[in-house]
């Protein structure tokens, strides 16, 4: 009898558990960015206009922003409903004359500023070095998507951080990006 | 046999102890208290992820109109779209489905009380004839117009959000 009622017991706690744990929406859950491989990247993160991941290197943090997957031969805006990739610059600022060094941190988003950007298959976070923002002389520029290096013919200040530390975001984890939950 | 009850009882109490360590999470509830998920952001909007079917989409939230120019404090509603096109020249059948930032993209309809969520496929966005576009910001109109835009997906499914999770919505810890 005795033996009955533990078990009884026993079974009606495990029933009221499980019952509840169906009633709920699991709040523990987030959406997760995922790699081509559905390797996890990190949680999909917002920080002001950013929905992206956060970077950390150091003690230094950034939500790098992803964006729908297009295909680039499209002229027309065929976005993908499902794959996403890195929102990287387009534009490149230098202080160099011909783009050697790397290029200056040109936002105060992050929360730690910093500049994602995109060479080949590989896409660099480059977070911007722990000093107040300053104007900067700039003598060139990179437009990503073709790699080109443009002398500017007159150079001219812009309010940017000087570039610190950076890490390759695609190393380990290929692009596509997908969202899980 | 009452030891054991209290023990259980203790049990229960102790997970709820620990449960109510953790960082609070913020919620989303509907108007009977059922909880609808984690409240989250994505472009610079309030709402809910939810996993319908295999997309995970996401549902955003407002703060209940009550007039054309009085919101609620305190009391959230699906957040439909002001202008939604249709492929139709009367406002009429399932809309198209916008650009959304993250999430499959998914556009919330609201007719009458009822709020509707359209849901993209898996596949590609394409150009389509927009037929009429509904205004819904003061007062609901249909107006024609015979054009054609890009970056729109055809609905393939729906979900009834007023009807799993009826409004009035709330914020709570």
């Amino acid at each position: 009898m005795h033996m009955r009622s533990v078990l009884y017991a026993a079974l009606s706690a495990t029933m009221w558990c499980a019952t509840l744990a169906h009633a709920q929406v699991d709040l523990t859950k987030v959406p997760i960015i995922v790699d081509a491989n559905r390797q996890a990247v990190g949680a999909l993160t917002t920080f002001g206009p950013f929905d992206g991941v956060l970077i950390t290197l150091g003690k230094a943090h950034a939500v790098i922003a992803i964006e729908r997957k297009r295909d680039p031969n499209d002229a027309q805006l065929t976005y993908s409903a499902s794959q996403y990739q890195w929102s990287t610059n387009q534009s490149l600022f230098y202080e160099s004359t011909n783009c050697s060094g790397d290029p200056v941190v040109n936002t105060d988003i992050g929360p730690w500023p910093a500049v994602a950007y995109r060479s080949g298959n590989d896409v660099t976070v480059l977070f911007a070095r722990n000093v107040p923002k300053r104007a900067i002389t700039i003598a060139s520029y990179r437009d990503t998507p073709s790699q080109q290096c443009t002398a500017y013919e007159k150079t001219f200040d812009l309010q940017a951080y000087p570039p610190g530390l950076k890490v390759n975001i695609t190393q380990g984890h290929p692009e596509p990006l997908a969202i899980e939950y | 046999m009452r030891a054991l009850l209290t023990g259980v009882v203790l049990i229960a109490a102790t997970t709820f102890a620990q449960a109510d360590d953790d960082p609070p999470i913020l919620k989303v509830v509907d108007a009977q208290g059922k909880i609808v998920g984690r409240l989250s952001t994505l472009a610079e909007t309030e709402g809910v992820y939810m996993k319908i079917g295999d997309a995970v989409a996401f549902m955003p939230i407002a703060h209940r109109r009550i007039t054309v120019n009085t919101w609620s404090a305190s009391q959230f509603e699906w957040s439909a779209s002001t202008y939604t096109a249709f492929p139709t020249g009367d406002c009429s059948g399932a809309p198209l489905v916008l650009y959304t930032r993250a999430g499959r993209p998914v556009t919330l309809l609201r007719q009458g009380g009822e709020v509707t969520a359209y849901i993209a496929g898996d596949v590609r966005s394409g150009a389509s004839n927009i037929g009429s576009i509904q205004s819904s910001y003061s007062t609901t109109t249909c107006l024609k117009t015979g054009g054609s835009g890009s970056g729109y997906w055809l609905p393939q499914s729906t979900y009834s959000l007023t009807q799993h999770y009826p409004e009035p919505l709330s914020i709570r810890y």
